[in-house]
Formats: C-alpha cells, structure tokens, sequence
C-alpha cells in the first residue's frame, strides 16, 4: 500500500517511538541524579526537547517540500554526503539494538534467569525484521494496534494512590542528588525518537496544514505517562527506597492487586515489548533509509539484513548489566546529539543554499 | 408474339428454378447448421432432437434443463397449431431470439434454451428450468430476528431476490464466465454513484483473470481473487442472506454471484465484518453494542484462554490466585504429561470430535457430540490424562469460538490459538506476547480489494466507530464507512 | 514466500530458549510461609522454617514443613531444597515471619534479600512472633498456616486493629528518615496462633509492642480510620462501666508548631464519630446532654491512652507515627539535616486533642 500516515497515527507512532525501557527505570534514575522531587526534571527535560521539536518543524517549514537527503545534497553532493549517511545508519542500528537487548536483560531478570541472552535477544530481531521490512504505512499501522493494546497500562496507576502521600515527596527540591551530566543525557534520551520525524516527511500525509502539531502531540502524551508515573513513584516509595529498587516501574506493577487477578507484572512487561519492537523498528527503519541513500548500488532487501547483522555482531558481547550500561550512555550520547545536531545542520544547510539563491538572483 | 410469351415463361421458369435452387442451397446450409451444432452433442444421449418435416422445423434441447411447462406452452404448442411451414408466426414473437452464430446456439442449448432450426436460420427460445432447491433458511448463517431468506444454487434465483431488495436502476451487473471447461457464470454487481468505480473495475479484472478449468463455489472463487491468498485470515467475506447482501450493496461494497453457489462475496471486507450478524442490526441499539462486545470478549477467550493456562502452570505460577492453587496443581499432579501437550491433547481431541461431528449424519452427530463432551471429558480427567481445570477451559474455548458468525474465520482463528498454545508453551506469557505480536503484523498488513484489513481500528476512521466495536442508533449512522473507498459518502442519497 | 518461510524456521528454533526456565507447577514446592529466628547453633545463627502445601496425594499431610539453619536468608533456601523433592518457589510466599529475637537484632538483611528476589511479590504480610516463628509455623491445629494468617491478618486490618504491613510498606518506612516501621505480633497460646498487638521497630530493630487496644489507638493516631471499635473501661465510683463505641470514621491531623528555626511542639488532633452500642453504666444517655457527657468522657479516657502510647514511644525513640515527616515538612534541608533524628522523637513535645461525636445510640435510649 502506498497511502500516507494520518496525523492522528504520526502521533501515536512518535508516542511508541519514545516510549521505551527507560520508563521503568526512570524513577530511580531521577532519584539519584536529582535528589529529592527528581521528578520535577522530567517537565524541565521534556520542556527541552519540545524545543528540540521546534527545530525540526522549522525544518519542515523551510524544506519547502523536500526530503532530508535532497535538503543535504542540494549543497554537497550525494557522493560526498555518502560515508556520513552510512555512519548514521549505522549508529542508529547499533542504537536501537542496544535498547532491545535492555530490555530483554530486564525480561532475564524477571522470568527467564537460566536462558540465553543470545536465543531471546534473537528472536526480538527476527520480530523486528518481520516488520521493518514491510513499507512505513502498514509500520503505523501496526503500531496504532500495538498502542491500544499497551495504553491501559498506564491507569493501573489509579490502583496506588491510595497509598501514595504527598508526604513522601519532601518539601526539599533537588537535593541529594549527584546533579550530573550524565543523568541529564540519561533522561534525555527517554525522549529521543522524535528526530525519526525527520525522515517521514515524504510519507506523511499533508493535507491538514498544521499536520506537525500532532509531533507535540505525541511528546506531551510521552511527557504526561512519564511525569504521572515518576510522580507516583516519589510518592508512593521514600525516597532514599527509591535510589534502592532498581526497576520501580516493574514494582509499581507488581504491587496491583484486583482480586484474582495479581502478579501481573509479567504480562505487563511483556505486552511493553511491543513499545521496544516500535523504537527498534523505527531507528532501523530510518537507518535502511540511510544506507539505501548511500548505497544505491545495494539490493533493497539486503539492507535490512545487514544492518541487522553488522550492529548485532558489534554489539554481541555485551550481554551483562554493567557493561550494557556505559554503552547505552555512550550511544544515548551520540543519539542525543544527532537528534540535537541533525535539525541544527539541516537548517543551516537551509540556509546557505537560500543566501546562494539569493546571490544567484542578484 | 410468341417469342415474347416464351421469354416471359422463361423468366418465370428461371425465377422458379433460382428460388427452388437457393431453396435447395438454403436447406442444404440449414441442414449443415444444424449438422455442425449438433456434432457438438454426439454422444450426449440427454440431448432431445424433434423434427417436425411438415414445418420443417427441428428443435433441439437438453431433455433436464429445460422447464416442462414452458416448454409446452412457449414451443410445442405453437407449433402444434401451426398451419403449414410458410407461415410460422410464433417465429416473430419476442421471446424467440435469431441467431446466425454457432457458438451463440451451443451456449444457449447448454444453458437450457431450445435451439429451434428452420431452413438456414436458427432461433433460441429460452424455456430453461432445471430443478433447484427451493428457497430455504441458510444452514450455516441462522438470525432469530431478520428474514430467514437464505441464497440458493440458482444464480437467477439468487439475484432475484438482490434485484427485490435493491429496487434501483443504478444496481449494475456484470456477468462474467469463468472455468475453462465448466464454463460457469459469475456476476458482479455494485451499485454504481456508490461503490468505487476503480475497484469495480480492478475485481472484474481479477475475475477475468483467472484461469482455471471450473469454478464450484464461491468460496473457491474467492481464493482465486484474494489480494492474499496465502495469508491466514480470509479477505472476503462471504454471506447467504440477501439482507446482508443489499445492506453490503448500498454501503458501496461489490457483490459476487457465482452460479451454483449459494454463497455471495462481498468485497472489500475488514477483520471486524466477520464478526457482524444481521440480529446486530435487526435488535435494539443497545442490546446489539452488547452482543457485539460480547462477541469480541468471546473473540479473545477463545484464542487467548488455553494458551494462557499453559502459560501460568508452566511458566508463571505465581499469577495463579491462592484459591485456585491447591485445585489446580492437584489434579495436575495426576497428569503425566507438560502443560503444553496435555493443552494440545486435548484441543486436538476436540478438533478430532468436531470434525467428526461434521461428517456424520445429524442423528448419530447429537449423540457423539454428547458422548464426547461429557463423557470423554469426565473420564479423561479420572483417567489422569488431563486436569479438570484444562477442561474448563478447553470447552470455553470451544463454545467461545462458535461465537464468532462466520466459519471460514473461525476456522483462521483455531490456528491460531493453536499457535499461541505452542508459543506460550515454550516460552510462558512472552511468547503470548510474541504470538500477538506476529498476529497484529501479519493482520495489519492485510488489504482486501485494497483497503486495509483492520480498519476502522488501524487506519482511525473515527466516524466509523459507530459501527465497530458498539452499533450506535441509526440516528448516529450519518456517513458510510471508509473501506469502500467511495465518494459518495452521506447516507440518504 | 521464501523469507517468510525462513524467519518461520529461525523462530521455531530460537523458541526453544525458554526451556531452560520452565516451572511446571506440580513439580514446585510453592511456600507459603516462611519464619526466621535467631537461633546459637554452631552452623549458622538463622533458623528459617517454610511450610508449603500438600499438592500431591502422596502424603496424607495438608501441608508439609521444613526447617534448616544458615548464615542467610538465600543459604537457607539452597539447604532447604535439598530436604524436598519439588523446587522450592518463593513466587506464592504470603507472609513471613520475624521471631523476637531475630527481630530485636535488626531484620534488615532479610528484608533487603526479599526485596532483591524478584520471584517474592511484594504483597508478603511482614509479621512478627512473640517468641519464636517456627512455633507459630509448626501449629497443628490449623491445615493451611499460610492462608490462615493471611485472612487473620486481613480480618483485623480491615477493622483498624492492626497495620496492614507488607515488605514494601516496611522497607518504605525503615529507609524513610521520617518514620519507622510497625508490624502486627502474634503470639501461640494454648496451641492456638493469637494476634497479641502491634510491633514497634526503631529502624530495623524490634524494640516493643502495644497491645491490641493500645493498638486501636494507635491506628486512630497513625492514619484516617475507616471503621474500628473499643471498648473503654472507665472506673465509675466502685464499679467499672464499660462503653462499646463502634467508631465509624475519624481522622487526624498534625499540626507542628515552630518556635524560630526548632520545632516547639507538635498536636496531634483526632477527630472520631461512631455509635455506641453498649453501656454498662447506670446512666441514661437519650438527652444532649448526657450525650455530650459521655463524648467528653469517652475522650479523655483516649487521650489518656494516646498519651500513655507516646510515652512508650519516646522510651523506645521510635517514630511509629511518622511525626519525623511532618516535622520535615515544616522545615527547609538545612535545618532537618542538622536536627538529630534519632532523638527527635524523645525530645519534641507532643500534645494530644480527641474530639468524640456520638452518631447514635443504637436502638434504644
């Protein structure tokens, strides 16, 4: 099929996109690195990422119709432009693998101590490869039915207000925390996936004028489920409880008790896989784009392959806890600073091609 | 003075001779007209040839095709009363068609006329009546509420009572034969202002399309004109009620005939359309939102329920609620077997006695199912073969998926519980999860004629949720769906 | 068709993964209650004891016990497997149990080890024995000693009687600054499992108890009381006159006074309605004013016994009311980081205000 994506599923697929592991241990994240009422840093980081969105719709704006690469190439030509493409493509792939394989150490922990990283994480990338290579509207597609299968997740924080207290949070903001940088990236980079936007352009459909609205739109119910769920975390938990738990999310969870129905922590984190496959698909997704742009002379179907391979075969020895870590925060880094850099590049690149024009036209 | 008489004699005499000559050609060429149809026919004993040599007239005729009485009426009687073979008036009424073209006359004696030859011309006359099923309530597709009408094998039968239901010049058909050999009829009808004319077209193309020696049903059709005919789930929906049918028609949907089934197609149709029965429609808004909601509960029981049992006693014991727990690990410590097996065990006994249950004649049926469900249940569970808990829930499985109205997709749906089973024997509450993943993909991927197998879900058509998963008063139906692709998209014109 | 075909195959393979990890459920030993004692065996000085049910028939005991001795929580499960032939499973724990002396020596290492199992809910009731737990284990009047503490526990919390404490709601409290924890005592009496009061820990430390209606008052001071009763024994003239007040709501409000940069004192203000729907005494109690009598006695009697519980509180330095998080509330991070939390509750005065309103008197006058 080739239509175009509705603004209304653009939204839910910006949603998926962000939406990722990081949730579950976002709290205590924000509890180490920011102290007390951490949570608070999630509206100021959302905040800065909305301006990060701007960016890209000033992008929109100016491109008068193009897409990314002819934007690029309109100034340096495509075979220069070529290597950087590919270093993209495959910074993304390396990027969207690491986040699968989080997750599955997660679901080790949780269910499947005595299995294989390996055999699990495979068959996450099979899942992803069965989707990214079908075409971007049956992605959003797909996407939109994995978004009302998750969604409801999110009201069974209704079931621990009664036992939240306001108490817990402390009168004191931001204190006890190691006020890092490195716990800015980290939450950063529980936003990132809008720059993915940047890539759909010729694939949207642009009817409505003011179709970009609804990238904020997926952002705000990003930021709402993130703030909802950090706030209720600080208040449900102490707060020197929750520098100690290293999933609260995945606790949280698994205190919802409703009569027959309790422990539903694995069914719950296992319906968020869906979340993951989303953001894995996407940065491959773009990353294919990426290496088909730099490669033309590449059969299609073998790029997503490739990528696959190349990233999971970088990536394959990491496969514990404390080594995943320093590499998520290496490629968070890089990831943060490409969705940071790329809009910044296109416009200026924008804008030198239009001073061009105007010294052509005297 | 002679001379000229003589000439004028002559002239007469040659006239005489030309006419008896082109006379003589004529029977000659009607002789080997009727010659070249009926080699056609050497050896088909059915064929009935009568020669009337006083008219010159011969009829020929499939003896089981064609309507007694019409028959008598329409050609014996006339020619009974005919004077001499000059004046053969019946010849000129409406219902006797001429034709010159030997393809025509084949054609039209197969498909029950009469083939009546005079001289060098050939007429048809269309007395055809073989014996069909009388209309009846369809077997598979039941209502409480509604017309029990049910389509039959008779193509013409069944497209009179969508032309009854349908009163409109703008319902259009198109016949179209397909097979090869069997050289069977297949119409398509829309409505045209409606229906979307590009997939009109893009389906009779199909049809035209296909090659294939016979077409038996239109279910076989469909395969043949599916957008994917390797996937899972069926695209087209098929019904046997012509209520069902002109409702399809006059959301600017397509409808195929095929003759000799008593199916109909309906395309394009979404994953939901086969969850729709015309008692949604037919009772009051609020109690068909419920049925529907209902139906989609039953929908997830029955793909969802066994696989999720395997899932806990395998994998998750602690989801297991105190209560349960004793009973159910007790009487699955009696069983030998892993969860998983003991599931398929038994879901596959059931498919054994379903299956079975199809086959036998209906009063030996009723009482194998009986003996099945309660008996071999019972004794499964004393015998050790399977815990009790797993029979619950195989039979909720099994009631569950009678539910959903039509069979080919509940059939679609068996295999894939059988998968989820499978997945989450191996590998507990995340391979459901994969399961569904593989399934959401796979069915978001569909189209049927084009549109999108999941709509109004995945592509949002939000003014279509009125006819989704609730059925808002008709008063709330303004506009028609989106799947039809039509432009004509206010109700009411 | 090809690719679908071999990502079909590699997906039938890789699904195999999970087999490692299977927990079919009539081979696990599901325990449903576990308790730890200190014991002064040479081996270890943790006695932890586990009763699981009887799933199969083989024996005809409901449930089955077994006991072992370790230096640890994660040991004694290792020693306990071996004494079963089913895999021991912590997932279906309901409720554990601290005896005394383990407890008084602090149980932070086995609140922390549950805490770090993933398998353990968190819905684990914490409970501590007045003696020792595998006593309270090994009753043998009860089949099922899991679920009946369970239910006893739920009975009596849904009354207001006792706190409702699980893991989460004790680890929450110890590592918060501002409160400490609390958790029902149990005791075995004449072979019979009794609920004997409320549990006060300092930190990680069982330092004392209440008794049960000492305990009901506790709970008036602790949080917002849904539905409770006492029975308050006053001592009229020679005789004792006894009054059932069925109170079905009250709640509480703290209020912390501060006098520059230190906290003066704290009030503590209850607010309680109920019915009373026993009165031994002589007296009518169908006017106004007979009514506001018996509120004005029937609170006093209360404030007395707050007053006595807080007292006990201040002995034992143990913020069970958490009156540390309102103090905290009230001042900035400098000044409660420089306060001495351990003394806080010891040195800040506490006052108490009860206010009664008799609903009705029954169902007659």
């Amino acid at each position: 099929m080739s239509e175009k994506i509705a603004p209304f599923h653009l939204a839910i697929l910006i949603y998926m996109i962000q939406s990722g592991v990081t949730l579950y241990k976002l709290p205590r994240m924000l509890a180490v690195n920011f102290g007390t009422n951490g949570w608070i840093m999630v509206l100021i980081v959302s905040f800065v990422a909305g301006i990060n969105i701007f960016l890209i719709s000033l992008v929109n704006r100016f491109r008068k119709g193009e897409s990314v690469f002819e934007i690029m190439e309109g100034l340096i030509p495509r075979k220069v432009m070529a290597p950087f493409y590919i270093l993209l493509a495959l910074i993304w792939s390396i990027f969207a693998l690491l986040v699968g394989k989080d997750y599955i150490l997660i679901t080790q922990v949780l269910t499947f101590q005595n299995s294989s990283l390996l055999l699990l994480y495979s068959i996450v990338l099979i899942l992803a490869f069965y989707l990214v290579v079908k075409d971007i509207y049956t992605i959003s597609k797909t996407t939109t039915i994995f978004f009302f299968l998750t969604i409801w997740m999110t009201f069974l924080l209704i079931y621990h207000i009664p036992y939240s207290s306001i108490m817990r949070l402390t009168p004191f903001i931001f204190k006890e925390g190691t006020h890092s940088i490195r716990g800015l990236i980290e939450v950063y980079t529980a936003f990132l996936g809008f720059e993915i936007v940047l890539f759909l352009f010729p694939y949207i459909d642009q009817k409505k004028p003011k179709w970009f609205l609804s990238v904020y739109v997926g952002h705000i119910i990003t930021t709402v489920v993130y703030t909802l769920t950090c706030i209720v975390s600080f208040m449900y938990f102490s707060f020197e409880q929750l520098k100690l738990i290293s999933f609260p999310v995945l606790n949280l969870i698994s205190y919802v008790e409703i009569e027959l129905i309790e422990r539903i922590e694995s069914l719950v984190f296992n319906l968020f896989l869906m979340k993951i496959l989303i953001t894995v698909v996407m940065y491959l997704w773009a990353a294919k784009l990426l290496l088909h742009r730099g490669m033309p002379s590449m059969n299609e179907k073998w790029l997503a392959p490739i990528l696959i391979l190349v990233a999971f075969f970088i990536t394959l020895r990491v496969d514990v806890v404390y080594e995943l870590a320093p590499w998520l925060l290496i490629f968070g880094f890089a990831a943060a600073g490409i969705a940071i850099g790329l809009p910044v590049l296109l416009l200026f690149v924008l804008w030198v091609r239009r001073l061009g024009r105007r010294r052509r036209h005297g | 003075m002679g001379v000229n008489r003589m000439k004028g004699r002559t002239t007469k005499l040659l006239h005489k001779l030309k006419e008896l000559k082109q006379e003589a050609v004529e029977k000659d060429h009607s002789a080997s007209f009727q010659k070249k149809v009926t080699e056609n026919f050497s050896g088909c004993d059915d064929l009935v040839q009568r020669t009337f040599p006083e008219l010159n007239i011969t009829i020929i005729y499939f003896l089981h095709m064609v309507n007694e009485n019409l028959l008598e009426m329409d050609l014996l009687a006339p020619i009974y009363h005919a004077s001499d073979e000059t004046s053969l008036p019946f010849l000129k009424r409406s219902n006797f068609h001429k034709t010159d073209d030997e393809k025509k006359v084949i054609h039209g004696i197969l498909n029950g006329e009469a083939a009546v030859f005079h001289w060098d011309r050939a007429y048809l006359i269309n007395i055809s009546g073989p014996k069909h099923r009388e209309i009846q309530p369809s077997e598979t597709e039941t209502t409480i509420t509604g017309p029990h009408e049910g389509f039959v094998e008779s193509s013409e039968i069944n497209l009179s009572m969508i032309r009854r239901r349908v009163k409109s010049p703008h319902l259009k058909m198109n016949e179209i034969p397909v097979g090869e050999v069997s050289k069977g009829s297949v119409f398509v009808l829309h409505i045209k202002g409606i229906a979307n004319d590009e997939v009109v077209g893009d389906m009779i193309n199909r049809i035209e399309k296909i090659e294939i020696d016979a077409v038996y049903d239109a279910h076989m059709l469909t395969q043949l004109i599916e957008d994917q005919p390797n996937a899972l789930f069926p695209q087209f929906m098929l019904r046997e009620r012509p209520d069902a049918i002109a409702a399809a028609l006059v959301e600017g949907k397509i409808v195929i005939v095929v003759d000799g089934s008593p199916s109909v197609i309906i395309s394009p149709s979404s994953f939901f359309d086969f969850f729709q029965t015309g008692d949604d429609y037919y009772q009051r808004w609020i109690t068909g939102t419920a049925t529907r909601l209902l139906r989609f509960g039953a929908f997830i029981i029955t793909i969802g329920f066994t696989a999720l049992y395997v899932s806990v006693t395998t994998f998750q014991y602690e989801m297991i609620p105190q209560s349960l727990l004793t009973t159910l690990a007790g009487s699955r410590s009696k069983v030998p077997f892993n969860p998983l097996y003991e599931a398929l065990i038994m879901e596959i006994t059931l498919e054994f006695l379903r299956e079975a249950g199809a086959r036998l004649p209906t009063k030996v049926g009723q009482t194998i199912g009986i003996v099945g469900g309660i008996v071999i249940g019972q004794a499964a569970v004393q015998a050790g073969i399977t815990s009790n808990v797993l029979i619950i829930v195989v039979a909720s499985s099994a009631i569950t998926s009678f539910v959903v109205p039509s069979y080919v997709m509940s059939a679609s749906i068996r295999l894939a519980r059988f998968g989820l089973i499978l997945l989450a024997g191996l590998l507990g509450n995340l391979g459901i999860v994969i399961g569904v993943i593989l399934l959401v993909i796979h069915l978001s991927s569909l189209t049927s004629a084009g549109a999108p197998y999941l709509a109004p879900l995945s592509p949002f058509f939000r003014k279509d949720w009125v006819d989704f998963l609730l059925r808002a008063p008709y008063s709330l139906m303004k506009t028609r769906p989106a799947l039809p692709r039509t432009s004509n998209k206010k109700r009411k014109q | 068709m090809d690719r679908r075909i071999m990502i079909g195959g590699l997906l039938a393979i890789l699904m195999l993964a999970g087999c490692n990890d299977q927990k079919v459920i009539e081979d696990l030993a599901i325990i449903s209650m576990m308790s730890f004692d200190q014991t002064d065996d040479p081996t270890g000085d943790l006695k932890v004891t586990a009763s699981f049910p009887n799933l199969t028939s083989e024996t005809s005991n409901e449930e089955q016990i077994i006991e072992t001795i370790a230096n640890s929580k994660k040991e004694a499960e290792d020693l306990l497997s071996s004494k079963t032939k089913q895999q021991v499973v912590n997932g279906q724990i309901h409720s554990v149990i601290l005896g005394e002396r383990f407890a008084r020596n602090g149980v932070k290492s086995v609140i922390s080890s549950m805490e770090r199992d993933q398998e353990i809910g968190s819905q684990v009731k914490v409970v501590v024995a007045d003696r020792e737990g595998t006593e309270i284990i090994r009753t043998e009047v009860v089949p099922d000693i899991g679920s009946y503490i369970d239910k006893m526990l739920k009975t009596e919390s849904d009354k207001f009687t006792i706190p409702e404490t699980d893991i989460y709601h004790f680890s929450r409290d110890y590592y918060d600054d501002g409160i400490d924890p609390i958790a029902p005592l149990f005791s075995k009496q004449n072979g019979r499992i009794v609920l004997v009061g409320t549990a006060l820990f300092r930190n990680d430390r069982y330092v004392d108890h209440l008794d049960l209606i000492q305990s009901k008052i506790l709970m008036l001071l602790l949080k917002k009381v849904e539905r409770s009763e006492l029975t308050i024994k006053m001592a009229q003239e020679e005789e004792i006159r006894n009054v059932h007040f069925d109170y079905v709501t009250s709640h509480r409000n703290i209020d912390v006074y501060k006098k520059g940069r230190e906290v003066d004192h704290i009030k503590i203000i209850v607010k309680m309605r109920g019915s009373v729907l026993e009165d031994t005494g002589e007296e009518s109690i169908s006017s106004a004013k007979e009514i506001h009598q018996l509120e004005q006695l029937v609170a006093r009697h209360i404030k007395h016994k707050a007053e006595d519980i807080i007292e006990i509180l201040k002995e034992n330095q143990t913020d069970s009311l958490g009156l540390g998080q309102y103090i905290r509330q009230s001042l900035s991070y400098e000044e409660w980081t420089e306060l001495d939390k351990e003394r806080l509750i010891e040195t800040v005065p506490v006052s108490v205000e009860i206010d009664v309103t008799i609903k009705d008197t029954g169902m007659s006058q």
